[in-house]
């Protein structure tokens, strides 16, 4: 009685086991749209069927060779986005360092060509002008030019002022003026280009030579 | 046979950036470049001063004309200005010197300037050298001798023109005693060879034979 039972519960076991199982496998298995290979549970076939089976692996292999010829995709784009070249392991630290400190050309390069810049006697390199004495005299010629440039800018507009009184034209209050003439806004950039001072990289100043 | 630098351009583009640099350099009498582009404008300049030594001072202006743009200030300037100062010089009216590497693309720059020019940087620069020398009470070394006797030379006036700067230097770039206070160093050699380097090195192992305690 007792071993019937078992029996008949393994059996249910087994089918309903099959039955779970095939949809997973069929999940697993890579999915090729608009094919449907039908599984015949019954070990006999019909011919009827024989020829549908065989019909749809001609349309499959059809598809394979369009898609060959077209060049786009291997023909069976089975494992895409399932393998892919990968580091497998990390790279040890002693690997790394060896890769980056033993060639001397990666390393940074010792400077032997330093010279003392009689100007200012700071390190300079040799054959090469010192670019903070440079500098120097570069920003002195500027500040000249600025000058020269204000004495040509003020010159003509003392002369208008000449002419505007000449006229007599309506003398306007410096309030009203304001408001009439509020001058030219200041966009995003022009306001970032004041403080260019922070974010521009400036050339150092070398270190001094001595003893 | 003369090579030149192609400098990544085509025969046109090349040309035309050269006549660029030239007209340039006659107009503000020193240019800042790559050292590359600086080596070539040198050349190309030289050629077109040359021509205001020909005879046949016709030729010599339409054989600048095709060199240079903006012809309505730089020829007259090439002709009445340079000409008659480079007079008694036998070429060499450029000077090209090298400046540090530029930011961001670390490119070799370099200065190219007119020789006797009113804001020529190694004029200002040896003044700037005897100036610093003078305050600081020391002799006039024998390479910034040689070099101002060059300066001064072929230039009109050029002692003379050179003293006042000497004092202005003074003035504008050593007024105070810090501007002074490091003087030179004789007793390090300076042109390090590797010998006088101490190079980084990993820490010698200790050897094993001595102890320590």
């Amino acid at each position: 009685m007792s071993l019937s039972i078992e029996l008949s519960h393994l059996a249910g076991l087994r089918s309903s086991a099959a039955t779970n199982l095939l949809p997973r496998i069929s999940s697993l298995l890579p999915r090729l749209p608009e094919i449907s290979i039908t599984l015949q549970g019954s070990p006999a076939s019909s011919n009827a069927q024989e020829n549908e089976i065989s019909s749809q692996i001609d349309e499959l292999k059809q598809r394979i060779q369009n898609s060959i010829e077209i060049g786009t995709q291997s023909a069976l784009s089975l494992w895409d986005g399932i393998l892919r070249a990968a580091p497998k392991k990390k790279v040890s630290h002693q690997k790394k360092r060896q890769r980056q400190l033993a060639p001397g050309k990666k390393q940074l390069q010792h400077l032997n060509n330093l010279n003392r810049c009689p100007s200012c006697g700071h390190y300079k390199r040799a054959h090469t002008l010192c670019m903070n004495c440079v500098g120097e005299i570069r920003k002195y010629w500027k500040q000249l030019d600025a000058a020269k440039n204000e004495q040509e800018v003020s010159k003509p507009d003392q002369e208008k002022e000449v002419m505007k009184v000449g006229d007599s034209e309506e003398s306007v209050d410096s309030v009203d003026q304001r408001i009439l003439y509020p001058g030219k806004r200041k966009f995003l950039n022009e306001l970032k280009h004041v403080e260019k001072e922070e974010y521009l990289e400036r050339r150092p100043k070398t270190l001094p030579v001595e003893k | 046979m003369v090579l030149h630098r192609h400098l990544s351009r085509t025969a046109s583009h090349r040309r035309s950036l050269l006549k660029n640099l030239a007209s340039d350099l006659l107009e503000k009498e020193s240019i800042t470049t790559t050292w590359a582009k600086a080596k070539e404008a040198q050349s190309f300049t030289e050629r077109i001063i040359s021509y205001t030594k020909m005879e046949n001072q016709e030729k010599a202006r339409s054989l600048a004309q095709g060199k240079l743009f903006r012809q309505g200030t730089t020829l007259p300037k090439l002709f009445e200005e340079l000409g008659p100062r480079y007079k008694t010089r036998n070429g060499g009216y450029t000077r090209v010197l090298k400046l540090e590497p530029r930011f961001g693309d670390k490119a070799p720059q370099a200065i190219v300037e007119l020789v006797d020019g009113e804001r020529e940087i190694k004029f200002w620069l040896c003044a700037r050298i005897v100036a610093r020398l003078e305050r600081q009470g020391l002799e006039i070394d024998e390479t910034t001798q040689r070099n101002v006797d060059k300066l001064v030379r072929f230039r009109e006036n050029g002692e003379q023109e050179f003293r006042e700067l000497v004092e202005k230097a003074k003035e504008l770039f050593y007024s105070t005693e810090e501007s002074i206070a490091l003087r030179p160093v004789n007793d390090i050699k300076l042109n390090t060879t590797r010998k006088n380097i101490v190079m980084m090195q990993r820490p010698v192992k200790s050897d094993p034979t001595v102890k320590s305690e």
